[in-house]
């Protein structure tokens, strides 16, 4: 009796194993280990299903899972595991990766140990607006590239002589011509847009060289580097309708995007300011929120892209438009204080 | 018989746990996409019978610096823009500079060079330019037809 | 009944060889890809098709050469016998034939297009590398001038452009190879000497306007690349539906405007173009942020 029961038993197992290494023969199945249920009861049912990167070949879609090599190429995530990770691209952090020594790319092909030939010359190249100005750093590229690859065929070696914009660079020219397809794409703004105006802090700071970087200004063919702003002095007190110009200017450039011309904001997405309870509520709150943004939410921190006298007008021409008749004015002085 | 043989519990159990086993299996494939700087080369594949060459940049990328290949190789940046044949390849040059058995594995390995899936388009998937120019698809494959005029980037 | 038991232990027993068989490690000898069924079978195909379609097979049908036309034939029959032992299952044996038949194109192929092959990549590269060391010779020039060191620079450039004939004298000969050789060292002073000269500068490209027109063409490219973005935001982010149509009624208002301003530019009315371009660039930002790109303004 026990015999013919183990016998049906063994069916069912033979069954359950045979579909599943049916199943797991294709490509992707996987990478759903942990997704042991489908359809009605899964945890984000009405979300899309992530696109995942990084990729093992036999189910990235470009890989053809049929072929016999397929099988035998490296998944990139186990080779990324003990890499620093980046936001974009590979999601590796390349330049920290070579820098801190934890791969070791060879220089030339069979190996040798000779040094590779690195220059230190940083070319900035100011924007309009109150986007940060590009810092290009030659060291960075040329711990990887020399300098056939890039002169003169992508870049003349000349000053003036590169009409780059970010149209070009978006479609494949100038630093498109790796940055895009090989190196991090340009969805990481403030990795090249490091300088900001006004001698500020930078948003995100670019690694640091390994050797200092003397500040030599070379004589006669550029224009001098704007003077370091004084720190010492506490910054001016403004009048109430300088606040007010400078503000609404301030708002409708950096606000207004998200919370309406008329700080109407988005029902169910951005918060009104007219009568919001931040902005007619205490002072400090307000300048906290503006200064750091709320986490886990649209707003960002403006701290590093706005000035001390941004962010007072911007908070005064808030706190008395709309209806919001607060009657404040906030000073830069308050601002700088607050950070 | 064959009635018989359904009627049998057990039997109906078994299908039914294949096919539950099969649907938890294929259920939840997440979408896709190629890994960032893989460069698909399909200049000369199609036409010989061969699945087009993929070539993965962060695995180079790990073992040698840019100037290596496209320095002294003389590799171009431009995907499918360097005309590399296997008679090339046998000769020593592009590809064959490395993968002689030496450096890194020979050219008897075809199958891991040569695997992408047929009919692929040449070139650097998930590119910014790809996004650009072509509309989004599923799994990193774009339609030809949708490739801009002038073909390789 | 008993036969249904006995066939689903085979097969689960079958299942676990199975596994256990593909999760074996891979390096045997320096091979890469395990010698199973069906790579060996794939492997067949691939290897047929390299000797009768490939360049490198048909370069050597159409040589003279009489050896290597032997061992192409050669090599086909083994692709031949590869197949058989495929149909008899002896997957070793098939593997080395067509390893073999490989080795066999490979050589003979090689051996034929030796000189044209190589000559032909090495003046190519040969060429390129010349053009670098030009553009960087005429940059060493500009450097040492605004370092004052033009006098020091005079002899290196010298030395340097005697490396540079004499790569140039033997490339006039044909012999790119050797030309590559000494060209090389040319390149390798040249940018030692600017990167010297260079290091530790930091230049600035400010923003200054030769005239309206120019900023005029700095605008319509900043134009253009907010338009690009929020086309890659859009493409990204996948904003919601609601969000999406004030995204695009905004693009709809900013392309209006870009319109205008480049017929204004046609008719010369450059200042006013500019302003108008920058309005635009603010719209296009405004939608920016709102499908999901915070940058500045």
């Amino acid at each position: 009796m026990i015999a013919f029961r183990r016998s049906r038993l063994g069916i069912i197992a033979a069954a359950f194993m045979l579909s599943l290494a049916a199943g797991t023969l294709p490509a992707g199945a996987q990478d759903t280990a942990a997704a042991g249920v489908a359809g009605a009861n899964k945890f984000n049912r009405l979300m899309k299903t992530a696109i995942e990167s990084n990729a093992p070949p036999m189910s990235d879609g470009i890989h053809d899972a049929g072929n016999a090599g397929t099988a035998a190429l490296q998944p990139p995530k186990e080779a990324f595991g003990e890499l620093p990770k980046g936001n974009s691209g590979n999601k590796v952090d390349w330049v920290k990766a070579l820098r801190s020594g934890v791969v070791f790319p060879r220089v030339d092909k069979e190996g040798t140990k000779a040094p590779k030939q690195t220059m230190d010359m940083d070319i900035i190249r100011e924007v309009k607006g109150s986007m940060p100005d590009v810092v290009y750093p030659h060291l960075a590229h040329t711990e990887w590239l020399d300098c056939a690859q890039c002169h003169p065929k992508v870049f003349v070696p000349k000053k003036g002589g590169n009409p780059i914009s970010m149209a070009a660079i978006l479609m494949g020219q100038y630093c498109g011509v790796c940055h895009g397809k090989v190196a991090f794409p340009v969805s990481e703004c403030s990795k090249c847009h490091s300088k900001p105006k006004n001698g500020m802090k930078p948003a995100s700071a670019p690694p640091a060289p390994p050797a200092p970087a003397a500040t030599v200004t070379p004589a006669a063919v550029t224009v001098p580097p704007a003077p370091p702003a004084p720190a010492a002095a506490p910054p001016a007190n403004l009048s109430k309708d300088a606040l007010m110009t400078k503000g609404k200017a301030v708002y409708l450039d950096n606000c207004a995007g998200c919370h309406g011309e008329n700080g109407e904001g988005q029902p169910g997405t951005f918060p009104a300011l007219k009568g919001s309870k931040v902005v007619r509520g205490a002072i400090p709150n307000h300048v906290k929120t503006v200064l750091q943004g709320v986490p886990n939410t649209a707003m960002p921190a403006w701290a590093e892209s706005l000035s001390d006298d941004d962010i007072a007008a911007v908070i005064t021409f808030k706190r008395n438009s709309w209806g919001n008749n607060t009657g404040d004015v906030v000073q830069p002085a308050t601002v700088k204080a607050a950070r | 018989m064959l009635r018989r043989f359904f009627t049998k519990w057990y039997v109906s159990a078994a299908l039914l746990v294949m096919a539950v086993a099969g649907v938890l299996t294929l259920a939840s494939v997440n979408e896709a996409k190629a890994e960032y700087g893989d460069v698909v080369i399909n200049n000369y594949s199609d036409a010989a019978g061969m699945r087009p060459a993929v070539f993965p940049h962060w695995f180079h990328r790990i073992r040698f610096r840019c100037k290596v290949c496209h320095g002294d190789l003389g590799f171009q940046f431009k995907a499918g823009g360097n005309d590399i044949t296997m008679l090339k390849i046998f000769d020593g040059q592009f590809c064959g500079a490395c993968h002689n058995g030496q450096i890194a594995w020979s050219v008897e390995n075809c199958t891991l060079c040569h695997s992408g899936k047929p009919n692929t388009p040449t070139k650097v998937h998930n590119s910014t330019i790809d996004r650009l120019v072509t509309p989004p698809s599923k799994a990193g494959q774009t339609p030809v037809s949708a490739e801009p005029a002038g073909g390789k980037k | 009944m008993n036969v249904i038991v006995r066939l689903g232990s085979a097969l689960a027993a079958a299942f676990v060889a199975l596994t256990l068989v593909c999760a074996q490690p891979m390096a045997a000898q320096d091979k890469r890809v395990p010698v199973t069924p069906s790579n060996t079978e794939q492997k067949a195909k691939f290897v047929g098709n390299l000797v009768t379609q490939s360049v490198a097979s048909r370069t050597i049908e159409s040589s003279n050469d009489a050896e290597a036309r032997k061992a192409l034939q050669t090599a086909r029959a083994l692709v031949e016998q590869a197949r058989q032992d495929i149909a008899g299952s002896r997957w070793e044996a098939a593997d080395s034939k067509l390893n073999q038949a490989v080795e066999n194109v490979m050589t003979h192929s090689r051996r034929l297009s030796e000189g044209t092959v190589k000559a032909g990549r090495a003046q190519e590269v040969y060429q390129s590398r010349v053009a670098s060391v030009r553009a960087m010779m005429d940059a060493y020039t500009r450097v040492a001038e605004e370092k004052h060191q033009a006098g020091r620079a005079i002899d290196r450039k010298q030395a340097i452009q005697q490396i540079l004939n004499e790569a140039e004298a033997m490339a006039a000969k044909g012999n790119h190879e050797g030309a590559l050789v000494v060209v090389e060292r040319a390149y390798t002073s040249v940018t030692k000497e600017v990167a010297a000269l260079r290091e530790g500068d930091k230049l600035t490209k400010t923003l200054k306007f030769d005239s309206p027109a120019d900023e005029y063409v700095y605008e319509i490219d900043r134009n253009d690349s907010h338009f690009f973005l929020l086309k890659l935001t859009i493409a990204e982010k996948n904003p919601d539906p609601m969000i999406l149509k004030q995204v695009e009624d905004m693009r709809g208002k900013a392309q209006a405007i870009r319109t205008d301003a480049e017929a204004r530019a046609k008719k010369n009315d450059h200042k006013k173009a500019i302003d108008q371009l920058g309005d635009s660039t603010a719209i296009l930002i405004k939608a920016l942020r709102m499908a999901g790109a915070y940058i500045p303004g």
